[in-house]
């Protein structure tokens, strides 16, 4: 969900009238079985959750920790940051000015 | 009686006859036929391996037949577009988008849905359980559907075979990876079964 939403997934509105132009799931592009690589869960145990025992939710919270990984990897990479996502790799091209 | 109705008219040609009779024997003579044609829209199915005979509109889907008329509320409808495989069902052997697909057109089709599946005790449904291969479980029955198809014709995939059969599912929950283990965990388990 996380690598997803860093490297497929964009609302694109018009920019005259604002409707949405992708609102479905055709446009819209989310990853396939295809798109992702083994994924390993490491989970760590602090304690420290607002919720009873100490208990917090991590579940969703992948969809925005991934893509902010996402972006300092890629700077680490080519030297340049992105400041938008998704990070495809016609952006990259453009922020190498390789277009 | 209505007077204005003087003559029949054949279903099959148009032809008039004055009679009943005279009717009947030109349907039997001309179109080789044991009586009516059978009225629009009504289809028969086997379903699950049950028969059913249905009268449907031209615009059901099979999708809208089994989930809304039938009950059989085991594949979901999720995009509606053909794009997410939420909705698969096995019509003849072959996984298809029910949602994409009229109900209209599959008079004499053999349909199989995730609720038969399971009650042939198949070794997916315990695997796919045993891998948690699911987080909120709305796109699981489409990936279990389309999983049997793939094991009907390839009772022993590799896992490049698997992401390939299964690339056209959606799932937003990214439980991608335990797909294939559950996939492979069942192909074992159907083999030692054979043995």
């Amino acid at each position: 969900m996380g690598v997803s939403r860093a490297k497929f997934e964009e609302v694109v509105h018009d920019p005259v009238t604002g409707v949405i132009l992708n609102g479905n799931l055709l446009d819209y592009k989310i990853a396939t079985m295809k798109d992702l690589g083994p994924v390993s869960t490491i989970l760590v145990e602090t304690g420290l959750g607002y919720g009873p025992y100490g208990l917090i939710g991590v579940g969703e919270d992948i969809g925005t920790v991934i893509p902010g990984l996402m972006a300092p990897a890629v700077y680490n990479a080519i030297g340049v940051w992105m400041d938008d996502f998704p990070i495809t790799p016609g952006k990259i091209l453009k922020a190498l000015g390789k277009e | 009686m209505n007077k204005e109705i003087t003559k029949l008219t054949c279903p099959y040609c148009g032809e008039t006859k004055d009679t009943a009779e005279g009717l009947r024997e030109h349907v039997f003579k001309s179109h080789k036929a044991r009586g009516l044609p059978a009225p629009e829209g009504r289809i028969k199915l086997i379903i699950n391996r049950a028969e059913y005979e249905f009268h449907v509109k031209p615009n059901w889907t099979l999708y809208y037949l089994i989930h809304d008329k039938l009950g059989l509320t085991g594949a979901k409808q999720f995009c509606d577009r053909g794009a997410c495989g939420s909705c698969t069902m096995i019509v003849d052997g072959k996984p298809v988008l029910s949602c994409m697909m009229l109900a209209i057109e599959c008079d004499g089709k053999t349909v199989e849905t995730v609720e038969g599946i399971a009650a042939d005790g198949h070794p997916l449904i315990e695997a796919y359980v045993n891998n948690h291969a699911m987080q909120c479980g709305y796109c699981t029955p489409g990936f279990v559907v389309t999983s049997k198809a793939l094991l009907d014709h390839n009772p022993d995939p590799t896992e490049e075979e698997i992401v390939e059969a299964l690339a056209g599912n959606l799932c937003r929950c990214s439980t991608y990876p335990q797909h294939p283990i559950a996939v492979r965990e069942a192909a074992a388990k159907m083999k030692a079964a054979k043995k």
